[in-house]
């Protein structure tokens, strides 16, 4: 899940981890929808979710 | 060199007193250490204290019990083909160890998650910084693989497959190496790493590829941590 919101002014589009508060100003997708947004011509897209790469088993013998 | 069990296990047990407790409370005092969070220097001095103790009964039990010469005695010898044991090890990390615990983690989840699995490479890796990283690397990828192997395999597994015969002994010098972490989280992964690093002994009769399949497990542990840190 991600959240969209944007910055006329600036012509700026984020995508972050989703928001838990609510704002009309916030747009909640899915990860297939985020992934496929495309910001208008002359904008730019920040994606900010941030891929933490699953842990793993780690076991060191000494 | 056969070595009678209650031999091995006296001794073993000896050295892990006098270095494991005595020995390292008395440095680690000295060095005014937090024991709750060692930084890498104050594990690599207690590790030493422990393989420092190891050693004593190594040279003790076999100048009694052997021809007094440790590469005879405990099998130390290493050939070309030996080095099967590396991707073994690694294999033992990557495959082996998530296999394992892959149904525990079914029916325990916060008891095995790998965050739980992880923690304890991930602490190491975590304090280490700078020449630390170096220190860390000798204590985890060079030391420990050597020290330990010698006393858990070339000593005790030695002496428990000479009483209680081969696969007895490979199985009962595993739990033990398991055991002795003191890590319940750990104890099915270790006992199945201490069954990989037996077998290379009990395949070869020399503790080569038992030293290089610990060796690369913990290198591969090593590299998964900093990869998560």
């Amino acid at each position: 899940m991600a959240t969209l919101t944007y910055d006329y002014g600036h012509a700026l589009v984020w995508l972050d981890p989703l928001h838990h508060d609510r704002d009309p100003h916030h747009y909640d997708m899915c990860d297939r929808h985020a992934s496929r947004v495309s910001p208008p011509r002359g904008w730019e897209l920040r994606d900010r979710r941030v891929w933490e790469p699953p842990a793993a088993t780690a076991l060191i013998a000494v | 060199m056969r070595v009678p069990i209650r031999v091995a296990a006296g001794a073993w047990a000896l050295a892990w007193v006098v270095g494991g407790v005595v020995l390292n409370g008395a440095v680690l005092a000295a060095m005014g250490a937090d024991l709750e969070s060692l930084t890498i220097t104050e594990i690599a001095v207690s590790s030493a204290m422990m393989w420092a103790a190891f050693a004593v009964a190594l040279v003790v039990v076999s100048r009694r019990h052997g021809s007094g010469d440790l590469l005879v005695d405990y099998r130390v010898a290493v050939r070309p083909v030996d080095l099967f044991a590396i991707p073994a090890g690694v294999a033992a990390q990557l495959a082996l160890i998530p296999a394992l615990y892959w149904p525990l983690q079914q029916i325990w989840p916060d008891t095995f998650s790998n965050d739980e699995l992880a923690q304890r490479a991930e602490d190491l890796v975590g304090r280490a910084s700078g020449g630390q990283v170096v220190l860390l690397v000798l204590v985890v990828a060079v030391g420990a693989p050597l020290f330990e192997e010698l006393v858990y395999r070339g000593l005790i597994q030695r002496s428990l497959s000479a009483g209680l015969g081969p696969w007895a002994g490979l199985l009962v010098a595993a739990a033990w190496f398991s055991l002795i972490h003191l890590a319940p989280v750990e104890y099915v992964g270790l006992f199945a790493a201490g069954l990989v690093f037996g077998l290379g002994l009990l395949l070869t009769d020399r503790l080569g590829p038992a030293v290089l399949a610990h060796m690369a497990f913990n290198v591969t542990g090593l590299v998964l941590a900093f990869r998560a840190g």
